[in-house]
C-alpha cells in the first residue's frame, strides 16, 4: 500500500471508525454551567443541586414536577406544638453509596456541618438553630422561631455520610475540600467518575432505599457544553437525550426538527430589577414607580422571550404559595410614570442612573429594555455589564451599589418568604444579601417576620397580600418576569420534569427510555 | 550555546517577576472580593473577616504580593479559593490537555502550512495560489468561535463523522495517566480504539485553531519563499546546474524558513490564548476551561498561575525559537 493509500485508509478510519459500541446505552444529559463543586451543601447553586438530587437524598422531598411534599429518607416526621422542634424518623432501609446505614448522626452532622460553614443551602435554614439525636434513627431539628417554610427547605438538605467524611475534613473545612470531587451520598445514584469542566457519570446504586424498577435508567453522563448551538446538533444527531435550553430561537427551532420534543416548564424563578432606595434620585418611591411602570413587560415576553417566559402576580410567581390572581400585574403605562415623575419634581433630562446586568448571561436585552422605557420618561441609563459575583460584591456595599440591579430569585419551594424576605428585608441589605434596593423599613420586617412565623396558610397569605401592597407602594423592586424553563429532548425520553423547588435540575430516578 | 541558554534562562526571571506584578496589581483591581469568593456569598462578617485574614487578605497589595511570591519560591502557588484544591496540582490535572490541543494544532499548522506555503510560491498566480490566499484570508480574519462553530455544524451537525465536543466518547475509558495526554497515553497502553476515539475527539478542536496558524504559516512561507527565490546564491546555484528541486529544498527553502520559524513562535502565544475560547466550546477540560472558571469567580490565585504558567511556555517557547534559528542559520552564533 502507497503513501496516499494509507493515509487515505487512516482519515476513513477516523471518521468511520466512530464510536464505541455500546456508547449509547445510556442517558446523556447536556448542561450549561459547570458544577462549581459536587459539595451538597452548595445546593442552592442549580448546578450542583442538579447532581446532588441525583447523588443524595433529602428527608423530604417534592414529588417530581410537583411542590407536593413526601417522605424521602425520613420514615415520619412530627412538630412540636410550638413549632420550634421538628423531629425525624430515618427509615431503616436507608443507605450511604458505601453500604452503611443512614443514622440520626449523619442527620445531625449534616446540619452541623451547614450551620458551621454557613454557606450555600444555609441561606434557607437562618431559622436552624441546631439538631439533637434522640436515638438511632430519631433525630430533632430546632428552630429559633417557627419558620413557615421549613419543611419545604428541607428538600435542600441532602444528608451526608459522616464517617465518610470526617477523615476527610481538613483544617476545619468539614470536607469541604474533598467533596469537591467526591460524595458521600445515599441517593439513586452514585458517582463513576467526574472529570471537571467536561463530565460527570453516574449509575445506578442497587442499595437505593426507594427501589428499582424494571424502566430505570441505568447509568447516566451530564456533560457540560456551553455552546447552544453544539448542545442542539448533538441532541439532533441523537448524541444526547436532553439538553438544556437557554434561547427561544433555539427552542422554537428545535420544535419542527423530526423525533425531539420540546419542553416549556413553568418554573418559580422570578427576575427583578432592583431600584436603589438610597440613591439620589431612587430614594423617591414615585420615582422607582415610574420606571416600574416604564418597562415594556410584553415586549420582553412577547418578543424577547417569543411568549417563554410569564408576568409574575402581584410581585410574585404564578405557582408560588399566596400569588392570587387578583393581585395586579406589573404593566406598562407612561403616561401615569410621567405624571409620577412630574410629582416628584423631575423634569425630562435631570436624572442618569446606572444599572447593573450580567450580559454574559443574556441580561443585556433587560437592560436595553429598561433603557428604552426610562428613556422615553427622559431619563438616561447607562449600562454596568458585570459578573455575577463581581455585581454581588458592588451591591454589597451602600457606596458601590447601583443605582438599579437585576436579581434572580431560584427559590427553593413555592412559600413567598423565599423571594419577599429575601429581596425586602433589611437585614438582606449589604453583605451579600439580594436586597439590593437597600431597602430598610420596619414595617415590612415586622411583616415579613410574622408571615414567616405564621403557620397557618390562609393568614399567612393575608399578610403577604399586606406585604404586597406595601411593596408596589414603595416599589424597591420591580418583578419583571416569571421563567419558563426551556429544554428539549428525544422523543422516547420519559418522566423528564422540572421539578419547581428544584429549578434547572433533572431527576433521573424519575425519568425513562422508551 | 550552554552559556547562552543559562542567560536566557536567567533573563526569564525578571520577565516572570514582571508578569506576576502585572497580573497581580490587575486582579486586584478587578471589582469583586475574594474573601467572599472563598468564604461563600452568606457568610458573616466575622466570618469574613476570618477568612480574609487566613488569607492574608488583611495585609496591603505588597504585602499580599511579598507572601504569594514567598510562597512561589516554594514551588507553592497557592490553593484555589473556591474549589480549595492546591493550584499547582489543578494545573498539573488539566495542562495535559491543553498541551495536547497545543501539540496537534502546531503539528497541523505546521504540517500542513509549510508545505502550502512552498507549493502556492511554486505556483504563484495560478489558480492554486489564488485560492490559498483566499483561504488564508479567511482563516487570519475569520474569528476562531466562529469557525468552531461552522465546523461543529458541517462536521458533526450535517455530517456526523465527528463528535461535537469531550475528549473521548461517553463510553470510552480513559487510559492510564502517564502524560494525561488521551493520544499519548492511549499509545503507550497499546489501547488502540481509545486512540482512535481520543484522535476524532482532537481533530475539531486542532483544526479550528490550525486554520488560522495554518494560513499564518502558508503566508509566511510563501513570501520568504518567493524573497529568498530572487536571491543571489539561488540564481548562482541554478547557473551552476544544480537541480531545481535541489534549489527549492536545500538552498531556498532553509533561509525561507527564518521568519516562517518566528510566526510559528507567535503561533503558541495566540494558540494559548485561542484555547480559552474553543476548550469552553468544545468542552476539552483544560486550561482554558480552568481559566475561564477561574476568572469568573475572582479566584486570584488561579489566574495568578496559569499567567504564570502561559507565560513560562511562551518564554520557553521562545528560547526554543531562537535556538531553531541557530540551526537553520550558520551565520548565527549564540554564546
Amino acid at each position: 500500500m502507497n503513501a496516499p493509500n494509507l493515509l487515505s485508509c487512516a482519515a476513513i478510519a477516523l471518521v468511520l471508525g466512530c464510536a464505541p459500541a455500546g456508547e449509547r446505552s445510556h442517558l446523556v444529559l447536556l448542561t450549561e454551567g459547570i458544577p462549581p463543586t459536587l459539595d451538597p451543601v452548595a445546593a442552592d447553586d442549580s448546578r450542583v443541586d442538579n447532581l446532588s438530587i441525583n447523588l443524595y437524598s433529602a428527608l423530604l422531598q417534592y414529588r417530581p414536577g410537583t411542590t407536593d411534599l413526601q417522605m424521602d429518607l425520613a420514615a415520619s416526621w412530627e412538630v412540636s406544638e410550638d413549632a420550634r422542634r421538628y423531629i425525624f424518623e430515618v427509615r431503616e432501609d436507608a443507605l450511604f453509596h458505601d453500604g452503611t446505614p443512614v443514622l440520626a448522626e449523619d442527620i445531625k452532622y449534616t446540619v452541623d456541618r451547614m450551620l458551621a460553614l454557613k454557606i450555600g443551602v444555609w441561606a434557607f435554614f437562618t431559622s436552624v438553630s441546631g439538631a439533637e439525636v434522640l436515638g438511632e434513627r430519631r433525630v430533632a431539628i430546632d428552630l429559633f422561631e417557627p419558620f413557615a417554610g421549613f419543611l419545604g427547605a428541607m428538600t435542600r438538605l441532602y444528608i451526608v455520610n459522616a464517617d465518610q467524611i470526617r477523615p476527610n475534613e481538613f483544617e476545619g473545612d468539614f470536607g469541604q475540600r474533598w467533596l469537591q470531587n467526591h460524595e458521600a451520598g445515599n441517593g439513586p445514584y452514585r458517582l463513576v467518575s467526574y472529570q471537571p469542566g467536561q463530565q460527570i457519570t453516574v449509575e445506578r446504586f442497587a442499595g437505593y432505599h426507594m427501589g428499582w424498577g424494571p424502566r430505570h435508567v441505568d447509568r447516566a453522563v451530564f456533560r457540560v457544553l456551553r455552546e447552544e448551538v453544539a448542545r442542539r446538533i448533538a441532541l439532533v444527531n441523537g448524541d444526547a437525550d436532553w439538553i438544556f435550553v437557554s434561547s427561544a430561537d433555539t427552542l422554537a427551532a428545535l420544535a419542527e426538527e423530526p423525533g425531539i420534543r420540546v419542553n416549556r416548564d413553568a418554573s418559580l424563578n422570578q427576575l427583578y430589577i432592583a431600584f436603589n432606595t438610597q440613591s439620589e434620585y431612587l430614594g423617591d418611591a414615585r420615582v422607582r414607580r415610574a420606571l416600574a411602570l416604564a418597562y415594556d413587560y410584553e415586549g420582553h415576553i412577547e418578543h424577547l422571550m417569543r411568549g417563554n417566559a410569564a408576568r409574575a402576580h402581584g410581585v410574585l410567581p404564578a405557582g408560588a404559595e399566596c400569588a392570587s390572581p387578583d393581585s395586579p400585574r406589573p404593566h406598562t403605562d407612561l403616561d401615569q410614570a410621567r405624571r409620577l415623575l412630574a410629582s416628584a419634581g423631575i423634569r425630562p433630562g435631570d436624572v442618569e442612573l446606572t444599572m447593573a446586568f450580567e450580559g454574559t448571561t443574556g441580561e443585556t436585552p433587560i437592560f436595553e429594555i429598561m433603557r428604552a422605557g426610562a428613556a422615553r420618561l427622559g431619563i438616561r441609563v447607562s449600562a454596568v455589564d458585570i459578573e455575577w459575583d463581581a455585581k454581588l460584591a458592588s451591591f454589597s456595599r451602600l457606596e458601590t451599589s447601583d443605582d438599579m440591579g437585576t436579581v434572580w430569585i431560584f427559590a427553593p419551594g413555592p412559600e413567598a418568604h423565599h423571594y419577599l424576605h429575601a429581596l425586602a428585608h433589611s437585614s438582606q441589605a449589604g453583605g451579600g444579601g439580594n436586597n439590593f434596593a437597600w431597602y430598610r423599613s420596619e414595617a415590612m420586617d415586622e411583616m415579613l417576620e410574622a408571615a414567616a412565623a405564621e403557620l397557618d396558610v390562609q393568614r399567612r397569605c393575608e399578610l403577604y397580600r399586606e406585604i404586597e401592597s406595601l411593596w408596589l407602594e414603595e416599589m424597591p423592586f420591580a418583578a419583571v418576569v416569571t421563567m419558563v424553563a426551556m429544554s428539549a429532548q428525544r422523543e422516547d425520553l420519559r418522566g423528564s420534569a422540572v421539578s419547581l423547588g428544584h429549578p434547572l435540575t433533572q431527576n433521573l430516578y424519575a425519568m425513562w427510555k422508551e | 550555546m550552554g552559556r547562552y541558554i543559562a542567560r536566557r534562562l536567567l533573563q526569564m526571571v525578571p520577565v516572570l517577576l514582571g508578569v506576576s506584578v502585572l497580573t497581580f496589581s490587575l486582579t486586584n483591581l478587578l471589582p469583586g472580593d475574594p474573601a467572599r469568593a472563598a468564604a461563600g456569598r452568606h457568610a458573616t462578617p466575622q466570618q469574613l473577616e476570618e477568612v480574609r485574614e487566613r488569607l492574608g487578605l488583611d495585609q496591603p497589595l505588597p504585602a499580599q504580593y511579598a507572601m504569594y511570591m514567598g510562597r512561589l519560591a516554594r514551588g507553592d502557588l497557592g490553593t484555589s479559593l473556591t474549589s480549595r484544591q492546591a493550584v499547582a496540582e489543578e494545573l498539573r490535572l488539566f495542562f495535559p490537555a491543553t498541551l495536547e490541543l497545543l501539540l496537534a494544532t502546531m503539528l497541523i499548522a505546521v504540517g500542513v502550512g509549510i508545505p502550502l506555503g512552498v507549493l502556492t510560491a511554486a505556483r504563484r498566480g495560478r489558480w492554486a495560489d489564488r485560492a490559498f490566499l483566499g483561504f488564508s484570508y479567511f482563516g487570519v480574519g475569520m474569528p476562531v468561535f466562529f469557525t468552531a462553530l461552522l465546523l461543529q455544524i458541517f462536521f458533526a451537525g450535517w455530517l456526523g463523522w465527528l463528535p461535537i465536543a469531550g475528549r473521548l466518547g461517553l463510553a470510552t475509558v480513559p487510559p492510564p495517566a502517564f502524560t494525561g495526554m488521551y493520544t499519548v497515553d492511549a499509545m503507550l497502553a497499546g489501547q488502540w480504539t481509545t486512540l482512535l476515539d481520543a484522535l476524532r475527539h482532537l481533530l475539531l478542536p486542532a483544526l479550528t485553531l490550525a486554520i488560522a496558524g495554518c494560513s499564518e504559516v502558508g503566508r509566511i512561507t510563501r513570501r520568504s519563499m518567493l524573497q529568498a527565490l530572487d536571491e543571489e546564491y539561488v540564481r548562482t546555484a541554478r547557473a551552476k546546474g544544480v537541480p531545481e528541486r535541489t534549489v527549492w529544498l536545500r538552498h531556498a527553502l532553509p533561509n525561507a524558513m527564518l521568519p516562517t520559524t518566528t510566526v510559528i513562535g507567535l503561533q503558541v502565544a495566540f494558540l494559548l490564548g485561542g484555547t480559552v475560547l474553543i476548550e469552553n466550546i468544545f468542552s476539552w477540560g483544560g486550561l482554558g476551561t480552568y481559566a475561564w472558571t477561574g476568572i469568573f469567580r475572582l479566584d486570584i490565585p488561579v489566574i495568578m498561575g496559569i499567567t504564570l504558567l502561559a507565560t513560562t511556555v511562551y518564554l520557553f517557547v521562545n528560547l526554543g525559537v531562537d535556538l531553531v534559528y541557530a540551526r537553520l542559520d550558520p551565520r548565527i552564533r549564540y554564546g
